[in-house]
């Protein structure tokens, strides 16, 4: 799984949001260290969307310019995140049985 | 205000991803850019140059790919449809790259030699006259090679003579093929030899006084070498026997090396240049590379100059222009008028086979109508469904472009055997990289062709009219209407080449008809080559009357002779006579006076061999013998030319002087035979070869003629010529008809492939109009259901169906008639005793389309009326 397409089912797995919303998202969560560019941020949303990882939302605030369109995870979606992350904290578990975890190495 | 420029150079930037993309996420990615550019422009733009870089070819890639995907799904779903529109293009393609290829290779490709644009052809000719234009004497070559600076080399080829030689080699001889050239031809060529040194200048001073022989020495071809020398590169500076006579071969001629003239040579060997200074004497063919940076537009200047300074020099001769043309212009020129020809003819069936393919495909479009307006209803855009639509003609047109190759590669191999003789430089036709590249552009332009029809007439509609279209027959009527003007270009097209091969097949007819004067059909000829160190001028002699008599003998054959060139294979010794008694006697007879006069070396019983009448006085017989006063047969046209206003009786006795014989008395007169296949009238003078022989070694083309299938005289013919000497080979076995067929092939030729292209886009039509009214006819079900309930007959229906085809038949022959008269523009190098825009022929091609299209009309009308009304207005 590509890093955004991670970064973007985390970004949705509490709330909608729209495009702009999930960049400002993940930038606060990586303390400004990941902000997606453009391209990459709406590349990953319309392949997420034919992958049926995430899906469009009919509800949006009042307030907010009405050419946002909001997006939610699908179950495939949420199921797709839960993976990565065992698979990722997985990973993390062998790598701090191993000598990376000590300072001193 | 930097924000803001940013912004807008950023919106423009986005038109690099597909439209799509661009619709569904262009505007928040703009506002994204708009919230992202506040913390630090530098840092956006080098993310969103990458973005440009690697995501929008990205989504290009996957839209594309979403698109080939589902235009093989849909080819999936209706393989026949796939099928049609697949071979149909690949006809036209197919088609299309072959001829291209062989117009490529002939007229496009440069010359098989190094820096081949440079190479050209020198002619002289009469001063103002440049149809007057013929080979150059030895008298200008050498005044040209020294002072002419345009040219780096120049070289000439004395291809007129008779050029087959016998090599004996252990004792076994074969037939060979020599050229006598100058001593710089190879350099002119820039060919250096595999090994070698070559001719130099002084090879060029000829042994024996009065012959264009120069030194005994041979340049030996490649092919000649690894077949008869077991490539041994000692065999230089050893001696080969040639004709009975010693050379010394000087070099080996480098691998594939062909002369550009006259093709594949065996040897080469010097011409003796030396004494040849007639300068009337116009017979050597001259090639010349221009230096680096002349233009032929200087060459051609300087040599203009330098033929006003020959003119002073030698004021009484006639030809004193010298002009030069590009050498492969000079090759391929004949090639020139049916190439275009036919590349425009099967650039034409490539359009038929295009908007057969629209045609198809708008049907179809019909069909999928309602998927058009649910996908756009769906939010899929105009220009998605658009290129969609180009897409799936682009995955069509390729299939049709390999099939297209794969066909092409079989018509070349066709068009090779078709055009031997017809067409030069035809064995380099090949599928190169040019050719290769032409076949992808064609397909990528066919594609847009026929798929922008259906693309424009469907793509752009609002869905709801869409939809509507389907229900109203207002919609379907404009379509009906696109389609019958579709079958009308069709029809225009097939109409234009029908008409071209139309003029083709009656030239090509009467060209058999011509009267060449002699008979052709159940005659043998063949050549046997007699070596000058064993045959003397009196043993040649002999040895041809006997021959002529020995043949006789066989079972079969009526008549045997021979003659120095055979009658309508062209021009040969046009040699000026002189007129020694009569009204005209002490002017001469010459080819510059425009008159076809040739002088021909004749043995045995020619006459009656040809069955060339008699028409007063005696042919040659046993008293024309060596030490018999010197006499000479003339044809009606020499006689009626020479002694105008006396009877044929009288002219027998009268003299005449030609080909620096003593004077001559002609001893008889007989009738006219043609110079060539197309007709043209000649004068001619012959000589009996027994008085004849001493001036050189003749070939002489033997003829026999028979009451058998000359085929079958052949082998008893090979008995009689062992016979009188085991070493002599017949040599060029050949029916005299195949001989002269020569002569026409180019015109065959561009006939076979015309009416093929003819026929394939007559049937392309056809099937196009069936298609139109079977659709008409599907779309009006219920009218004419109606009509049939109401009381309209069967006879009524069908007719009402024609008319509908009468529409597009109409228009088509209309504007086929008018593209026929486009198309004689082309046809007038290959028409023969006809105009190409002869209206006899334009109306039988009109015919012949209007019966072709009522047949296609035929069955959709019988269709119709047969709709069952009841049924038809339930479908309804």
């Amino acid at each position: 799984m590509a890093p955004a397409v991670f970064h973007i089912l985390i970004a949705l797995a509490d709330q909608p949001l729209h495009g702009y919303g999930i960049m400002l998202d993940i930038a606060e969560r990586s303390g400004g260290k990941v902000k997606l560019s453009p391209g990459t941020l709406y590349g990953s949303i319309k392949q997420m969307l034919e992958d049926g990882l995430i899906e469009e939302v009919a509800v949006r605030s009042a307030a907010d310019d009405e050419r946002r369109r909001y997006y939610r995870l699908t179950r495939e979606g949420r199921e797709a995140a839960r993976q990565e992350m065992a698979r990722m904290s997985a990973l993390l578990n062998h790598a701090r049985l191993t000598s990376l975890r000590s300072n001193e190495g | 205000m930097r924000v803001k420029r940013s912004e807008r150079i950023y919106r423009r930037l986005l038109r690099l991803y597909p439209g799509e993309f661009r619709d569904e996420y262009g505007q928040e990615m703009t506002l994204l850019f708009r919230a992202r550019a506040t913390d630090g422009l530098l840092r956006l733009w080098f993310q969103v140059l990458g973005d440009l870089l690697f995501h929008a070819p990205r989504e290009h890639w996957s839209a594309m790919k979403q698109d080939v995907r589902y235009a093989v799904r849909q080819m999936r779903r209706d393989p026949g449809f796939g099928a049609a529109v697949t071979v149909t293009l690949a006809v036209g393609i197919g088609g299309t790259t072959a001829v291209f290829s062989v117009f490529q290779a002939v007229l496009l490709a440069p010359l098989p030699y190094e820096e081949a644009g440079q190479l050209v052809r020198l002619y002289q000719h009469e001063a103002d006259k440049p149809a007057t234009r013929t080979y150059l004497t030895g008298a200008y070559f050498s005044v040209l090679r020294e002072e002419a600076t345009s040219f780096e080399a120049v070289a000439a080829l004395a291809n007129y003579r008779e050029t087959a030689a016998d090599l004996v080699i252990d004792g076994r001889p074969q037939r060979i093929r020599g050229l006598r050239v100058t001593s710089d031809y190879f350099h002119t060529l820039r060919s250096g030899l595999s090994f070698g040194s070559g001719f130099e200048r002084g090879d060029e001073m000829d042994v024996r006084r009065g012959s264009s022989v120069g030194s005994r020495r041979v340049v030996l071809s490649s092919t000649l070498w690894r077949s008869s020398f077991g490539q041994d590169p000692s065999v230089v500076g050893s001696t080969i026997r040639l004709n009975g006579e010693p050379y010394e071969i000087v070099g080996v001629a480098p691998d594939g090396f062909e002369d550009p003239v006259v093709g594949p040579v065996d040897v080469w060997a010097p011409y003796g240049l030396g004494r040849d200074t007639d300068p009337e004497n116009n017979s050597l063919t001259v090639i010349g590379r221009l230096k680096k940076g002349v233009s032929l537009e200087q060459a051609r200047e300087e040599l203009s100059s330098l033929s006003r300074a020959m003119r002073e020099r030698w004021p009484a001769v006639r030809l004193s222009a010298v002009d030069a043309v590009a050498l492969r212009d000079d090759l391929v020129a004949p090639a020139r008028g049916p190439l275009n020809l036919l590349l425009i003819a099967v650039g034409l069936v490539l359009l038929v086979a295009c908007v057969n393919v629209a045609n198809l495909l708008l049907a179809r479009a019909t069909g999928r109508i309602d998927e058009f307006a649910v996908r756009q209803a769906l939010g899929a855009g105009q220009r998605r469904l658009v290129r969609q639509m180009l897409v799936e003609s682009l995955v069509l047109a390729s299939l049709g472009g390999l099939l297209g190759l794969v066909l092409a590669s079989i018509a070349v191999s066709v068009l090779r055997v078709l055009g031997e003789d017809a067409v030069p430089r035809l064995k380099e036709v090949a599928f190169d990289p040019v050719v290769l590249g032409f076949a992808a552009l064609v397909t990528v332009g066919t594609a847009l062709v026929f798929g922008s029809v259906p693309a424009l007439r469907f793509g752009y509609s609002a869905p709801v009219s869409a939809l509507r279209q389907r229900s109203r027959t207002t919609g379907s009527r404009a379509q009906g209407r696109l389609r019958s003007g579709l079958a009308a270009v069709q029809l225009a097209l097939a109409l234009t080449l029908l008409t071209g091969a139309g003029v083709l097949l009656a030239s090509f007819y009467r060209l058999q008809q011509v009267d060449l004067g002699f008979q052709v059909d159940d005659v043998l000829t063949f050549e046997v080559n007699l070596p000058s160190a064993r045959y003397d001028a009196a043993r040649r002699a002999a040895f041809h009357e006997e021959l002529a008599r020995h043949l006789r003998t066989i079972p079969g054959v009526v008549a045997a002779g021979g003659i120095s060139f055979l009658p309508a294979t062209g021009s040969y010794h046009g040699w000026n006579t002189s007129i020694l008694s009569g009204p005209k006697a002490g002017t001469q007879v010459t080819k510059q006076d425009g008159f076809n006069i040739q002088q021909r070396t004749v043995s045995g019983d020619l006459f009656a061999a040809l069955r060339i009448p008699l028409i007063a006085g005696r042919t040659f017989d046993a008293r024309d013998h060596a030490d018999a006063p010197a006499r000479a047969v003339v044809s009606a046209n020499f006689a009626r030319t020479a002694f105008p206003a006396m009877p044929f009786n009288a002219v027998v006795g009268q003299r005449i002087a030609a080909g620096g014989r003593p004077p001559l008395e002609i001893v008889g007169v007989v009738g006219d035979v043609v110079l060539d296949v197309y007709g043209t009238p000649s004068l001619v003078v012959y000589h009996p070869h027994a008085q004849f022989a001493r001036d050189r070694n003749w070939t002489l083309a033997q003829v026999v003629t028979t009451r058998l299938a000359p085929e079958r005289v052949l082998a008893e013919v090979g008995t009689v010529v062992a016979a009188s000497d085991p070493e002599l080979a017949v040599y060029r076995a050949v029916a005299l008809p195949d001989v002269l067929g020569r002569g026409t092939k180019r015109e065959r030729f561009a006939l076979v492939l015309l009416a093929t292209f003819a026929g394939v886009c007559l049937l392309l039509a056809t099937v196009g109009l069936y298609g139109v009214l079977s659709y008409a006819v599907r779309q009006r079900r219920q009218e004419i259901g109606i009509r049939i309930a109401l009381g309209a007959t069967g006879a009524h229906v069908r007719l009402a169906v024609l008319r509908l085809a009468s529409i597009p038949l109409g228009a088509g022959l209309v504007a086929g008639a008018l593209g026929a008269l486009l198309l004689g523009r082309w046809l007038t190098s290959l028409a023969f005793g006809i105009s190409p825009s002869d209206p006899r022929i334009v109306v039988a091609a009109a015919a012949i389309l209007t019966a072709t299209a009522l047949v296609a009309a035929w069955l959709p009308a019988r269709r119709a009326a047969r709709i069952e009304p009841r049924i038809a207005i339930q479908e309804g």
